[in-house]
């Protein structure tokens, strides 16, 4: 499917994605070569500095949606939908202290299931597993088809060409290099990113300016600029839930607590929250100028690259496609090791190789992450919309281990039935939200019915014993005896 | 609803402390 109406050249795009595609691999086999160890691959040594650290939490909650949908909220919801999506930024807040506790609590763990499974048992750490994989299958195939409709979208190359590159490249680089591969591009990416959004935001700005932005507004769209609409404010607060569910639960967040070097993670925590927040309303100011550019926006997810290119021509649609791109890679190459650590770990390992030697789990971690390459690339490629939207899904589904898992990290109490029950039911009721009222609800009623089960824990006896997370340093791997 | 003032107010502080991150990034990877 061709694009008439693409803002790029598809011979330039073709170009922009054969340069970066060979920077990405150069640095994957470059920084995969001191890889010695299962630790080295999977964890970057556990060693990972501020620097490196502040950047990889950055460009990996720094997803396509950050750099698209954020506009397209702001051309919806208005204000309060790119303030809404800043509020994904608390996520990462709020895990700062938790990622300090995992690093000092269980410092040879490797992934949320050792947590799990150690604090609650064998029935909750399985019940958590669906719906950790649910939620990472649901984000693989939401950024594969973002990957293949944007690619398309801004240049015009068919969408099995785009989807296939950026799930080819990110796969290669992950398998040669693991999480250091993942964690030095997305350093490259993220300044990337910052450096586009900035110099759109600031030609925007100079070019258009804040009174005609506003005075358009105004008379075509004021609704945009309402303060209390009630839809609006409901996304919000779902959107600070969901965010939050994802972060807590998600091994792409816990393996990189386990990554970062003791006394890190807090602080690298912090400072990437507070420099992903003002990103989705600096690109929303983007989508806010297409009123007063007098652009005939076809579908409010092309907003952005439509005011670039109308703005800057060739060197804003350039800009907006490096800038897209870098945003896909920077989160694909996360999930694919992230959930592929999970499966090493959790299945191939504490489900049926319990006595693999850490040679042979590296040898399954290379595989592992091939098959996940080759599972998102099949499961992208039929464009089905009701794939697309699994990620909007899955809201119900993660924001049920919000409670379980910060009660479990601060506190004795609360046994592992109580956990299940929690996650169990608070999923159930965040569908019946989804399908009764709308999925801007899914994730509030999910975490708000786990709170109440998880009140019952806080209620009773603390019998938790911390030492038993050390079985992560002693005994690492298998079921709970 | 919100003033055109408002508007700047909201977007200029989150401007500036974007054009802030990619320094500070640069400064930690350096040290």
């Amino acid at each position: 499917m061709m694009n008439a109406d693409a803002v790029l050249p598809s011979s330039i795009a073709w170009l922009i994605i054969g340069l970066f595609s060979l920077l990405w691999i150069w640095l994957g086999w470059r920084l995969g070569r001191k890889n010695d160890t299962l630790e080295d691959y999977m964890l970057a040594g556990r060693k990972v500095g501020m620097g490196f650290a502040v950047a990889t939490a950055m460009a990996t909650w720094v997803t396509s949606n950050t750099t698209m949908t954020a506009p397209q909220l702001a051309y919806q919801l208005g204000i309060w939908g790119m303030v809404g999506y800043s509020l994904g930024a608390v996520g990462l807040l709020l895990f700062a202290p938790l990622a300090r506790r995992i690093r000092e609590m269980m410092p040879q763990g490797y992934t949320s299931g050792d947590f799990i499974r150690l604090r609650y048992g064998n029935v909750a750490w399985r019940i958590f597993l669906v719906i950790s994989f649910f939620y990472s299958l649901g984000w693989l195939i939401s950024l594969g088809m973002a990957g293949g409709l944007l690619i398309n979208a801004l240049s015009g190359i068919p969408y099995a060409y785009g989807m296939t590159v950026i799930v080819v490249i990110c796969t290669l680089y992950t398998v040669f290099g693991g999480l250091k591969a993942v964690i030095g591009t997305d350093f490259v990416q993220t300044i990337l990113i910052l450096l586009g959004v900035i110099t759109l935001a600031v030609l925007v700005i100079n070019e258009v300016g804040f009174d005609a932005i506003h005075s358009q507004l105004e008379e075509e769209r004021p609704e945009l600029l309402n303060l209390l609409l009630p839809a609006s404010i409901m996304f919000l607060f779902n959107n600070l839930f969901f965010g939050v569910g994802e972060i807590f639960h998600s091994n792409v967040w816990w393996s990189r607590a386990f990554a970062f070097a003791p006394g890190v993670g807090l602080r690298a925590y912090i400072l990437a929250g507070i420099f992903w927040l003002p990103i989705p309303i600096v690109a929303g100011l983007i989508a806010l100028a297409a009123p007063a550019l007098g652009i005939n926006v076809p579908s409010p997810d092309m907003v952005a690259p439509l005011v670039a290119g109308k703005l800057f021509g060739l060197a804003g649609a350039i800009l907006v496609f490096v800038v897209v791109f870098a945003a896909l890679a920077s989160s694909l190459d996360s999930v694919l090791a992230a959930t592929s650590d999970l499966i090493v770990k959790d299945i191939y390992k504490g489900h049926f190789r319990r006595d693999a030697s850490n040679a042979e789990l590296r040898k399954a971690a290379v595989a592992i992450i091939l098959g996940l390459g080759a599972l998102t690339w099949a499961l992208s490629i039929p464009k089905m919309a009701t794939l697309g939207s699994l990620l909007h899904f899955t809201g119900a589904f993660v924001a049920s281990t919000i409670w379980p898992i910060a009660v479990g990290l601060l506190y004795r109490r609360g046994s592992g039935t109580v956990a299940s029950l929690a996650m169990v039911c608070g999923t159930l009721s965040g569908l019946y939200a989804y399908f009764t009222i709308g999925f801007y609800v899914a994730a509030l009623v999910s975490a708000a019915v786990s709170l109440l089960v998880m009140l019952f824990a806080l209620a009773g006896k603390p019998t938790f014993d911390w030492d038993q997370l050390n079985d992560a340093r002693s005994n690492p791997d298998g079921e709970v005896s | 609803m919100i003033s055109a003032g408002g508007l700047e107010a909201l977007v200029v502080p989150a401007l500036v402390l974007t054009c802030v991150a990619p320094v500070v990034l640069i400064y930690l990877v350096w040290r």
